[in-house]
């Protein structure tokens, strides 16, 4: 089941009016159950797999949050007894360990009468120690062989084929002849979002930011969660576990914003992004006829279709979310709007960015390391990037070039520095931290500068630096948008073939709009893909400014409200592409 | 207060939705199928009879030929590739709207090996013109059982699918999606233009049948037991065309069904030699000799035309018909009666192979192995006729005021459709097997170059003596259109070319063809057929 086809539009409105009719106590479970029931019109069997994991995980989690209740216990034991050896006085300055969620332990015990007991308890501290270490590496043996489990499910399930198939071929090449079968592994779909959300969690826990869920339930529905199972916002457990622990009650508003943000996301699904794949899948499959000028305009058309591809599919999973009273994180900001390749990556796909900033690129040193070591740091998070998306060479080189990007971006710097400077341009206006107006609104720059520091709102909004903004804005997306050429390309091989189709036969005489209406939109389709991509740039300023144009919308006189969702409805139904004769197309990420 | 005024808010969405999606469906929507149907709704009379069948039946008969000629009222609910399954569910469908006197279903493709199956997009022109309510829902998951969801729900909510058509609104399809006035003037036929020639293929013997199905012999029978439970007379039909070893095995079967059933087959391909040859008693069906029944009606309405008289029997005749018998009948009758055998059968000798009592295999089909071409329509609707006021009793209404609606359709409606549709036609043949018509009467100038074909000659002859042949001069600086002419290609074998010629790279006149209505005179179409 698929958000854009009938089987979710009859399924979503069941599952909310059922949700908030049952009593708050049974919200979770109905949750669950109909998040099962999603997942499993899949396949059946994904739905055992899914059961197993999620109990896998919850065991391992519960492992591990013991250990770390002794640990906290031990480490409580373990100051007191020092500060005890020094003054008594000094009792009441210990601090206890204070999870996420509070500072008493499950037997109610205060940390003060805790330390009181443990004062008398001096001689035990040496065996204290002792203990403390045996558990830390308890735990870590347990997050060990969790993650192992996990992601050698995921290799299992993605890669297993794709090494098969390099081993057949380095083989092949060493004249070795040794029959190498591809096996017959069906992914489970959204694997890897789900695999990497519990894999935080593990994480999360073991790094004591939370204590494990105890509730099956809830931590079942926190892996399971149909609006983001298939396809992300990768959830952070922190974040989320709380708000299954709350009950919910209808609220209007949100329900109201839920439903415009879902619009939203079909607007950009189904009007925007699968009009653009008939383009970019006619010319991506018969590339070897077609000029490379209408491989570099498929290549653009692109660029917006995975973007309104997947923010779409994020949207709606927010919405869908929100009308049921979660809130899931934001997995896109304006991305196109970046000036650097650094600034992409901090607005595109931001759940699965920001879990591999906390969980690989700071366990592996960060920035905090010496320069070549940093980069080394960059180029194992985008590699792995690259293969978390596919088992295909060629979403390695996407991964690597978005690496390297980063990279140059930061070699070249000072050259980068003083060229500007010949313009007249401050050392500092790359530095985005230093220059807010760089990397984000100017309006919003403007605001939080003449606040603290009390500078016009005028001096931010400099011709000079706008011009600036602008050619890194392009510069960006068109480095973006090259990278993009290998992730869509069918493998390597066809990414290099078209590269030499661009540059070897690039055909711009023949390029003319007659040419362009050959690949399967015509000249009003290319119209309503060029008029709608024009909505989603005006919504994606209001919202790079700080505005909020569905709030606009939801602010509105009720007739005009009303006769706006009902257009939006309209042209979502007129103009998208969708019903039996498209065979519903799945969102690009699925696949991941 | 908060809570209605958010129940209203509701409310004001789902009526400006619906409100839009009503229009976008109209607007987007194909016509063809609600054009079939409107002026099959709109009729405040009942039908004599309704015919439902594939496109055999589509492109085979005329209501309105039967009309004129016989005052019998009639409507084609054929549609294309329509499978047995779907005509017994277009029987359910249409008797909510009108209780035939006689239901007449085609015979053809019944026991195809997985009926109920068609292609999803040729069922929309047999059930968009339905509304949805219970009924087609159940059509829909009865003839779709087994397939997907998408697929039923693109016939339940035909938007589903024509939303798609935005870009193919313009001003014209505007005005046809909201006004009555575009309608299939045809009365739910469609005419086929073309002349094609089918391979010979030997007739099957009557007892040579393929194995029942289940499936199929439940549609026949719930197909009887609708029209029986609804007071509606049913009968079944065998549309001639060059039916394969195959089909007529399976036509073989139903026959033998039928007749358990006591359900009679108007047979226009009965092996008339056979019969004779047998001369058995079994082939009296409700109490008519079928043999002799065929050839009286023949000898009224033509029959087989590849054995027409000569030119100077047929002048003969048509002087006959005007000489004081009913004007009416003598437009159709005595005009297919300038082609009748000179023994007044049209049932010859063929060695075992498949022939139509009807039709000519060389002159009346569209394609070679399945459609009749207008004029095969033509001649079948002029049989069926004979066939119906015979059998059935069926009365004249020509004269009756009541049905005045229908004169009026035939001359306003019915002959300017053909009027542009011979218009529309560029190839030579097409153009003669079209003008063969009673309603035209055809000025032929032939140059040198023509050489009439077989094919061109029997046409020809259909003409009977509304065609002058006269010879065509080249003006002598070249050849030159006049005001209204067209200029097409010749084409001696009949073959289509594909893609018109050029007119233009053409320049050796061949013939040219100038048709004209019989009593106005008023010039249909003035052709040039160039080489």
């Amino acid at each position: 089941m698929v958000f854009n086809s009938l089987g979710f539009l009859v399924f979503f409105p069941i599952v909310l009016i059922i949700y908030y009719i049952v009593p708050k106590g049974l919200q979770n479970f109905w949750l669950l159950l109909t998040s099962y029931w999603f997942y499993m019109s899949w396949n059946p069997r994904y739905g055992l797999l899914l059961l197993l994991f999620t109990v896998f995980t919850y065991i391992c989690g519960f492992a591990l949050g013991k250990y770390s209740k002794k640990d906290r216990e031990d480490l409580q034991e373990s100051r007191e007894v020092k500060y005890d050896s020094r003054s008594e006085s000094d009792v009441n300055h210990v601090k206890p360990y204070q999870g996420t969620l509070g500072s008493q332990d499950e037997t109610g015990e205060s940390s003060i009468s805790m330390a009181s007991r443990v004062n008398s308890e001096v001689s035990s501290g040496i065996e204290t120690d002792l203990n403390m270490e045996q558990g830390i590496s308890k735990r870590k043996g347990i997050l060990t062989f969790a993650l192992i489990v996990v992601f050698s499910l995921l290799a299992f399930f993605k890669y297993t084929n794709f090494l098969l198939d390099n081993v057949s071929g380095l083989l092949a090449r060493l004249s070795i002849t040794m029959p190498v079968n591809r096996l017959d592994i069906v992914m489970p779909v959204g694997i890897s979002f789900f695999l990497f959300q519990s894999a935080g969690y593990l994480i999360d826990i073991y790094r004591e930011k939370m204590p494990a869920e105890k509730n099956f339930i809830n931590y079942a529905l926190f892996v399971s969660f149909f609006p983001s199972i298939l396809s992300g916002p990768i959830g952070r457990a922190p974040s989320l576990l709380p708000q299954y622990l709350k009950p919910r009650s209808f609220d209007w508003d949100r329900v109201s914003e839920g439903f415009l943000l879902m619009l939203w996301g079909f607007f950009l699904k189904l009007v925007i992004a699968d009009r653009a794949a008939i383009f970019v899948n006619n010319v991506y499959a018969g590339y070897h006829d077609i000029y490379g000028s209408a491989i570099v305009a498929a290549t653009v058309i692109y660029a917006v279709e995975i973007y309104c591809d997947f923010c779409g599919y994020s949207t709606i999973a927010i919405g869908a979310a929100k009308m049921l009273g979660i809130r899931l994180m934001d997995n896109f900001n304006c991305p196109y709007f970046s000036v650097s390749v650094q600034d992409f990556w901090r607005r595109w796909h931001i759940s699965l960015s920001s879990w591999f900033r906390d969980y690989l690129y700071f366990p592996l040193g960060g920035n905090r390391c010496n320069a070549l070591r940093r980069y080394l740091n960059i180029m194992v998070v985008f590699i792995v990037s690259g293969l978390w998306h596919g088992s295909q060479w060629s979403y390695i080189v996407w991964g690597a070039l978005n690496g390297i990007y980063q990279i140059m971006a930061s070699l070249l710097l000072p050259v980068r520095t003083r060229v500007l400077g010949i313009f007249g341009f401050d050392r500092e206006v790359l530095d985005l931290k230093k220059n807010p107006a760089m990397g984000g609104s100017v309006r919003l720059a403007a605001k939080k500068v003449t606040a603290t520091s009390g500078i016009a709102k005028s001096g931010l909004v400099d011709p000079g630096m706008t011009a600036l903004k602008l050619l890194r804005i392009f510069v960006t997306f068109c480095l973006i948008d090259f990278a993009w050429l290998f992730f869509r390309a069918a493998g390597l091989r066809d990414a290099v073939l078209m590269l030499k189709q661009i540059f070897c036969n690039f055909g711009a005489s023949q390029f003319s709009p007659e040419y362009l209406y050959s690949f399967g939109l015509d000249m009003k389709n290319f119209l309503l893909l060029i008029i709608s991509t024009g909505i989603l740039f005006i919504a994606d300023l209001i919202k790079y400014h700080g505005g909020d144009p569905g709030r606009w919308v939801l602010q509105r006189p009720m007739i005009l409200r009303e006769l706006i969702l009902a257009l939006f409805i309209l042209v979502i139904l007129i103009f998208g592409i969708w019903g039996n004769a498209y065979n519903a197309s799945s969102f690009i990420y699925f696949q991941y | 207060m908060k809570l209605l005024k958010r129940i209203f808010s509701v409310i004001l969405i789902l009526c400006f939705v619906s409100g839009g999606i009503y229009l976008g469906n109209r607007v987007t929507e194909r016509t063809v199928s609600r054009q079939k149907y409107i002026k099959f709704f709109s009729e405040q009379k009942e039908y004599d009879v309704l015919f439902y069948g594939s496109s055999h039946v589509l492109s085979g008969l005329q209501p309105m030929e039967i009309w004129d000629k016989y005052g019998i009222t009639s409507y084609n609910l054929a549609g294309h590739a329509a499978s047995l399954g779907m005509s017994y569910w277009v029987l359910r469908e249409s008797l909510r709207y009108h209780k035939p006197k006689l239901a007449v279903l085609d015979i053809y493709d019944m026991y195809a090996f997985d009926q109920p199956f068609m292609d999803v997009s040729f069922m929309h022109y047999s059930l968009d013109a339905y509304p949805l309510d219970r009924l087609k829902i159940e059509a829909v998951r009865d003839l779709l059982r087994g397939r997907s969801t998408g697929e039923k729900t693109e016939l339940l909510f035909p938007f589903s699918v024509y939303h798609s058509r935005w870009n193919e609104v313009t001003e014209q399809s505007l005005k046809e999606s909201f006004s009555d006035d575009y309608f299939n003037p045809y009365y739910g036929s469609e005419a086929r233009y073309g002349v094609a020639v089918p391979m010979d293929i030997d007739r099957v013997p009557s007892d040579d049948m393929v194995e029942g199905s289940e499936g199929a012999d439940n549609y026949i029978r719930g197909f009887v037991k609708i029209c029986e439970d609804a007071g509606v007379q049913v009968c079944f039909m065998r549309v001639p065309y060059p039916a394969s070893v195959e089909n007529q095995r399976a036509e073989n079967r139903v026959m033998k069904l039928a007749e358990e059933l006591g359900i009679e087959v108007i047979d226009m391909m009965y092996d008339v030699e056979g019969a004779s040859e047998l001369a058995d008693d079994n082939d009296v069906i409700s109490g008519v000799d079928e043999d002799q029944m065929i050839t009286d009606i023949l000898s009224e309405t033509g029959g087989d035309s590849a054995q027409a008289a000569g030119t100077n029997e047929m002048q003969q005749n048509a002087n006959s018909s005007e000489t004081g018998e009913d004007t009416a009948q003598a437009a159709g009758t005595d005009e297919m009666q300038l082609n009748a055998d000179s023994d007044g059968t049209g049932a010859t000798a063929n060695n075992g192979k498949l022939s139509s009592t009807v039709v000519d295999w060389d002159t009346d089909l569209v394609d070679p192995n399945a459609h009749l071409n207008a004029y095969g329509a033509y001649k079948v609707s002029l049989f069926l006729g004979e066939w119906l006021k015979r059998v059935y009793g069926f009365t004249d209404k020509r004269e009756d005021p009541d049905y005045a609606n229908w004169n009026e359709d035939f001359e306003k409606v019915y002959i300017p459709a053909l009027n542009i549709d011979m218009k529309l036609q560029s190839d030579f043949k097409t153009c003669l097997m079209l003008s063969a018509y009673p309603e035209y009467e055809t000025e032929l100038q032939v140059t040198e170059h023509y050489q009439p074909d077989e094919v061109c000659g029997k046409l020809i002859k259909e003409h009977g003596d509304r065609i002058i042949i006269g010879k065509y001069r080249e003006a002598s600086e070249g050849f030159i259109l006049e005001p209204g002419q067209m200029a097409c290609y010749y084409d001696m074998d009949g073959q289509t070319l594909g893609t018109e010629p050029d007119a233009s790279t053409l320049t050796t006149p061949v013939a040219r063809m100038i048709v004209r209505l019989r009593g106005t005179g008023e010039v249909v179409a003035d052709k040039v057929f160039l080489q």
